[in-house]
Order: C-alpha cells, then sequence, then structure tokens
C-alpha cells in the first residue's frame, strides 16, 4: 500500500511540473497570460521617434519614450475589461499615443498624428503628397478606400489620403 | 491455476484498481481546490457557470460580453413585464463562444429571442488567454465548450486543459488563499440570472477620442459566426436580434462604419438591429450617474433603464407574454428570489450613496 501511494504521490508531483503553456504561473488568481498575443518589443517595426531621443514601435514597451517625451497635454486610463490592467492614452502635441497593458507594462496600441507638426522617422507628416509617402516607404503597400497601409512584422503604418495629400498617420500594432 | 495464483491474480487487480481509484480521487481533490472561484469581487467569472442553476425556461437569452452582463438586468425585465431572461455573457466573449454557448443553450431550452452583443462583431482573434479561460472555464464540457477552447487556443495551450484544468491551474498551489478551499465544492450565486451588480457611480467626462480605424471591415471570422448563430436561429425558429449597449467611449468605441455594415445585414436578413447609443435619450441615459468607470460599463442605475426598454422592445415586437400569473411557469420561485435579492442589493448600494 506504501508503495501505491507513493507512486500516487509521484503521479501528482509529476502533474505539479508538467509544462501546461503560457506564463507558466500560479501566483495569481486569474490564469496567467499566455506569451503568444502581445509581445513586446519587436524590433522590426514601424518606429517614430517624435524628436526625442527614443524611437518607439507598435507592440514596444512604451515607459522609455513617455519617459523620453516629457509631459502629456492630457493623459486618462481605463480599466480594461474584468480588470486585467489599464489601457492608457497620452496626448502630446501632435501626436496622441494609445496603450494596452501586458504583465504591469504599456505596450504601443497606436500612435497617431494629430497635426502637420511631428514626422515619421521616414520625415513623412500631414499634408505631405501621397508620391511622397511612396518615396519614403515604397510601393508595397495595400489600398483601404484612399488609404494606404504599409505592413512590417506586427505592426503597421497607415497614411489617410485625401486629393493627393496625406490627412492621417497611425502606426498601429496588429 | 492454482488457488495461490488466483489469488494473488486478484489481489493484484484489485490494488491496482484501488489505486487508479485514489490517484483520480486525488487528481480530483486537487483540481476543485486549484481552480479560480471568482468568488471575490470582480466576479465575471463566475456567472458562466450560474446558467445551468436555472430552471431553463427564459424567453430570452442574451449573449454578450461585459457589455451585456453589466447592462441588462433580468430581474429587471422580470419585474417590470414578466418575462423570464437569460444573460449568458462573460468577459471579452468572443462570437465563436456566443455561437456554441447558443448551441449548448438548445441542448437545455428553446427560447423564443435570442439577443446577440453587436460589440463581438470587432474582434476576430484572441486578445488574452485570461478571456478564454473567465469565458469557459465555467462551462459545462461538452462538445460545444471543446470547439470553443478549440478555436481560442493560444500557442503554448493545449486543449486538454479545458477538459482536465488542473493542468493549467496546477501553478496556483503556492497562491491558494482560504476561499480555494471554501469554495472547492459550491459556489455563492454572485449574479442575477447572469447579470452582475455594479453600485459606483463615476459620471462620463472625457472627450478623447478613441483610435482611428485601420480598416473598417469588421473581421470575416465574425461574420461568418454571426451568420451561423443567425441561421441556427432561424432553424429553431427564433427571433434572432443583434443590439448594442449605449455605451461608446475613446476606450470601447463604435464607429459609424461599423454600425453601417450591421445595418445592411439586418436589412439583408430581415433581423432587427438596435443601436442604443443613438437611442440613448430615449432609453433616458444620464452619463453623469448612470456609469460606474467615466462610461466604459453601465452601473446598476444605467442597467435598470436599459433594461426596461429593451424589454419594451421585446414584448411588443415579439408578443412575449407576462410569465407571472402562468400556473405552469415552473421558474416562478425562482424568479422571486432573484428580484428579492436584486432589490436587496440595490436597496444597500442606495443606502451607501445616500451616505456618502
Amino acid at each position: 500500500m506504501k508503495k501505491l501511494l507513493a507512486i500516487a504521490f509521484a503521479a501528482l508531483m509529476l502533474i505539479s511540473f508538467v509544462s501546461c503553456g503560457g506564463g507558466g504561473g500560479g501566483e495569481i488568481t486569474l490564469p496567467p497570460e499566455d506569451d503568444t498575443t502581445a509581445s513586446g518589443a519587436t524590433g522590426d517595426g514601424f518606429s517614430f521617434a517624435g524628436g526625442t531621443s527614443v524611437s518607439v514601435a507598435p507592440h514596444d514597451n512604451l515607459a522609455a519614450f513617455i519617459a523620453a517625451a516629457g509631459k502629456a497635454v492630457s493623459y486618462e486610463e481605463s480599466n480594461s475589461c474584468a480588470y486585467l490592467g489599464l489601457d492608457k492614452i497620452w496626448v502630446y502635441s501632435g501626436y496622441t499615443i494609445y496603450s494596452y497593458p501586458k504583465d504591469g507594462v504599456d505596450y504601443l496600441l497606436q500612435l497617431v498624428f494629430t497635426d502637420d507638426s511631428v514626422k515619421t522617422d521616414e520625415g513623412i507628416s500631414i499634408g505631405m503628397t501621397a508620391d511622397e509617402v511612396k518615396t519614403a516607404y515604397g510601393n508595397d503597400y495595400a489600398s483601404i478606400g484612399e488609404a494606404m497601409v504599409y505592413t512590417k512584422g506586427v505592426t503597421s503604418l497607415k497614411f489617410g489620403i485625401k486629393d493627393g495629400k496625406v490627412t492621417q498617420v497611425i502606426y498601429s500594432a496588429n | 491455476m492454482d488457488k495461490t495464483v488466483k489469488k494473488k491474480t486478484f489481489t493484484r487487480i484489485a490494488a491496482a484498481a484501488a489505486f487508479l481509484s485514489l490517484l483520480v480521487l486525488l487528481l480530483f481533490l486537487a483540481q476543485a481546490v486549484l481552480v479560480p472561484k471568482y468568488m471575490s469581487f470582480p466576479y465575471d467569472g463566475a456567472l458562466v457557470r450560474e446558467y445551468y442553476d436555472s430552471v431553463p425556461e427564459h424567453d430570452v437569452v442574451f449573449f454578450g460580453d461585459c457589455e451585456f452582463y453589466e447592462a441588462i438586468n433580468p430581474a429587471v425585465i422580470y419585474s417590470e413585464y414578466g418575462i423570464p431572461t437569460y444573460v449568458r455573457g462573460s468577459s471579452q466573449q468572443l462570437i465563436w463562444d456566443s455561437y456554441y454557448f447558443l448551441l449548448e443553450t438548445l441542448e437545455y431550452e428553446k427560447p423564443k429571442v435570442v439577443v446577440f452583443n453587436a460589440v463581438e462583431m470587432k474582434i476576430g482573434s484572441v486578445q488574452r488567454e485570461e478571456y478564454t479561460r473567465l469565458t469557459l472555464d465555467g462551462m459545462r464540457l461538452s462538445k460545444y465548450k471543446l470547439a470553443a477552447a478549440k478555436l481560442s487556443l493560444t500557442e503554448d495551450e493545449n486543449i486538454m486543459s479545458y477538459v482536465f484544468p488542473i493542468l493549467r491551474y496546477h501553478g496556483r498551489w503556492s497562491s491558494l488563499t482560504s476561499e480555494d478551499f471554501r469554495y472547492a465544492f459550491k459556489r455563492d450565486t454572485v449574479g442575477y440570472n447572469g447579470y452582475m451588480f455594479m453600485s459606483g457611480i463615476k459620471a462620463k467626462t472625457s472627450t478623447a477620442l478613441p483610435p482611428p480605424l485601420i480598416s473598417p471591415d469588421l473581421p470575416d471570422i465574425c461574420w461568418e459566426y454571426l451568420e451561423l448563430m443567425r441561421k441556427t436561429c432561424e432553424d429553431n425558429g427564433i427571433e434572432f436580434v443583434i443590439f448594442k449597449a449605449p455605451t461608446d467611449t475613446w476606450h470601447y468605441p463604435w464607429y459609424d462604419e461599423w454600425d453601417a455594415q450591421l445595418v445592411d445585414y439586418s436589412e439583408k436578413h430581415g433581423v432587427k438591429y438596435l443601436n442604443a447609443i443613438a437611442l440613448a435619450d430615449e432609453i433616458g441615459t444620464d452619463w453623469s450617474t448612470d456609469s460606474y468607470d467615466g462610461g466604459d460599463h453601465l452601473n446598476y442605475i444605467g442597467a435598470e433603464k436599459i433594461s426596461v426598454f429593451l424589454g419594451k422592445v421585446l414584448k411588443e415586437a415579439y408578443g412575449l407574454e407576462d410569465r407571472r400569473g402562468d400556473a405552469d411557469f415552473a421558474a416562478a420561485s425562482e424568479w422571486k428570489n432573484v428580484v428579492g435579492r436584486y432589490l436587496s442589493a440595490k436597496a444597500e448600494a442606495e443606502k451607501t450613496q445616500n451616505k456618502d
């Protein structure tokens, strides 16, 4: 009987160590997040420096960029569904940043130009022409209506176009 | 075979059977303790399980995410109109979850009307595993649960962890609380036939704009499952309604482009689509008092208004009857209890607000 109990105990221990995927955890009431959706810095997305010394791309950890960008004109935060972190919005002069949370870290969801005072790292700003966008980013884009949408890794960069001019610039996490 | 050999063989078989039984029992007990109970606020993960305790005699069943289970209150609809309803809602319920919840619901009952949450049309892929767990942990094991889980599996997840949750939650052993033992085998009822009571008041004041759309198109998979839901209802003689709650913020926006696509769909297929954003004045929604989080979700005050409005629309459109005087209505005592609990919670919330 002792032998059987030992085997049963061993089986329980085995289950305790079996890989279950994801964040492997158990310190939380809710299950830990998986590692496959939001992933943090990608290194190969469309990046934006906005005159700071730090570039940020969609899905990147925002901490360094937010610190470098200085005080926002306005800031708001709101609980994610079921309180799984805070979604945040920072409004800066010239652009607005939307974030999503993961493991207590804020990642870039979208960065949206709000006027012509800022440029992409490749030099495009609101008011420039669609041809200038093509010169800077090439012809490998998808057309959605009049908009030009470039994709790189898990990021996209959308240029809204009206009458041949850029009216909208959006960096986005796919 | 002599008696000694027979005896030894029997002893071995008996020992093996005893061992297996013991192992299964230990695993069962361990699993009961280790799985999350969702018995502390927020209760979102506890709502799905409670459906199975309800008498399956609902004239209307709602399928949706937090927008629904915080905006539609069956206790209010029953009090006002005598219509038995249930909200099968869960955090960030995805459209295929709703579809499989619908199929599962039909195994228990056949409602007259099914109302689907329009906001689910915007998400075509799993955002976070937590939401899948919050949605499916409470669902009974069935082919529907497995089908929903299969569609929501993230890269490192294993479908077996939805059959044997201990495979996912074994790591919780080091963070167990008294709640895990207290509720291992029995849970409290925290919802009101699927409604989650939220008492706080936080006015909507933000003027921030929502993130712009990259593409106005709603995901293909959402259209696919919307059509499956509509056809399932059609095949079963159930009215299918699409409803958008009045919430619309920078955080949870509802774009005109999405609205237009659902208007087109509803006209093409002859189903009712109600967008309560545009009806907020008619409903009486007051954003200074009706939300607990600045407009993202409704509190009980806002939910009462939506429920009164929606109940009236459904009653008039589909001729739903007042079941309170129906001698054959098996769930009468359940509803008395649900309404009573809700009124108590409401009185308590109002008492707290008056103190403040």
